[in-house]
């Protein structure tokens, strides 16, 4: 029970995060909100390696990997400028929504090295729900 | 409005690919060293497109204090929930975490929505409801198809 509190106030962090983020577009250009938003995490994190001693070091990664900052850019200033002009529902649940059908594609087509699980008629009814209740957020 | 919406469907796209790529970042380096590759990088990167794009002035100490200290909480928030999600991931069944985390997420964005724009009501209370019923029914049959298999 314990575990399932943590994961649901990790969804609210979450939550809070993106509008929090999204108020920082009020004072900041797109790339400054990125920027604040990844150094504080960054001085956060460097501040617990360090105190434990970690090794820093980062090579033998697939290349990919290493573009994992852009993204991390592009998601972080799409979701401030969505956020302050749609609000955080709209925005979380469009996202959301674009998370599935996404991960459906990964999983069809096995990207990234993941092990192929086609796609089931039986999960068309899940997507007419998930459908209807974007559509019931965007116009609500 | 319409490219608001769109923007928002590809950051779901973009969140997957970012999600896959931590996990592999993660394999390489382990959890927290596989993070800090990704905020090193995207703070010196965000760093360089402020100068290049936008008024560095308003990264000017002045500025920076004169905005409200609550509104820099949001980084803070997103690394303990990314602490909690690992930890609660790995004692519980993945396809419920992601479900409960995620009420925790919609849940929480209608109440900040409600705090900061005044914006409330019940059909985006049945909208957020509809889309985690779609998302389990989606991710209940993707594992009973697996399990066929």
């Amino acid at each position: 029970m314990l575990y399932y509190l943590l994961l649901l106030l990790a969804g609210a962090l979450q939550g809070v995060m993106v509008s929090l983020n999204g108020q920082l577009g009020n004072y900041y250009s797109p790339f400054a909100i990125c920027f604040f938003v990844h150094g504080i995490a960054l001085i956060l994190l460097l501040a617990y390696l360090l105190a434990k001693k970690t090794p820093l070091g980062f090579k033998g990664a697939p290349w990919y990997v290493y573009l994992v900052g852009a993204l991390g850019i592009a998601i972080v200033a799409s979701t401030s400028w969505c956020t302050l002009r749609v609000g955080a529902s709209v925005f979380l649940a469009i996202s959301t929504a674009g998370q599935i059908i996404s991960s459906q594609l990964i999983d069809q087509f096995g990207f990234f090295g993941m092990p192929v699980q086609k796609f089931n008629v039986k999960q068309i009814p899940g997507y007419v729900l998930l459908a209807a209740g974007v559509a019931l957020v965007v116009t609500g | 409005m319409f490219l608001y919406y769109l923007t928002s469907f590809v950051n779901g796209f973009m969140n997957s690919v970012n999600k896959m790529t931590n996990v592999k970042a993660g394999q390489c380096f382990g959890a927290a060293k596989g993070s800090l590759i990704n905020y090193l990088e995207a703070t010196f990167l965000s760093l360089a497109l402020v100068f290049m794009t936008s008024d560095p002035s308003e990264l000017a100490p002045a500025h920076v204090f004169s905005v409200p200290a609550w509104a820099y909480l949001g980084a803070i928030c997103g690394l303990v929930a990314m602490v909690l999600i690992i930890v609660g991931t790995l004692h519980t069944h993945v396809l419920v975490s992601s479900i409960v985390a995620l009420v925790g997420n919609l849940g929480m964005a209608l109440v900040l929505d409600y705090v900061f724009y005044g914006l409330f009501s019940w059909q985006r209370v049945i909208g957020i409801l509809l889309i985690l019923l779609g998302i389990t029914w989606i991710e209940k049959m993707k594992t009973a198809g697996k399990a066929a298999d």
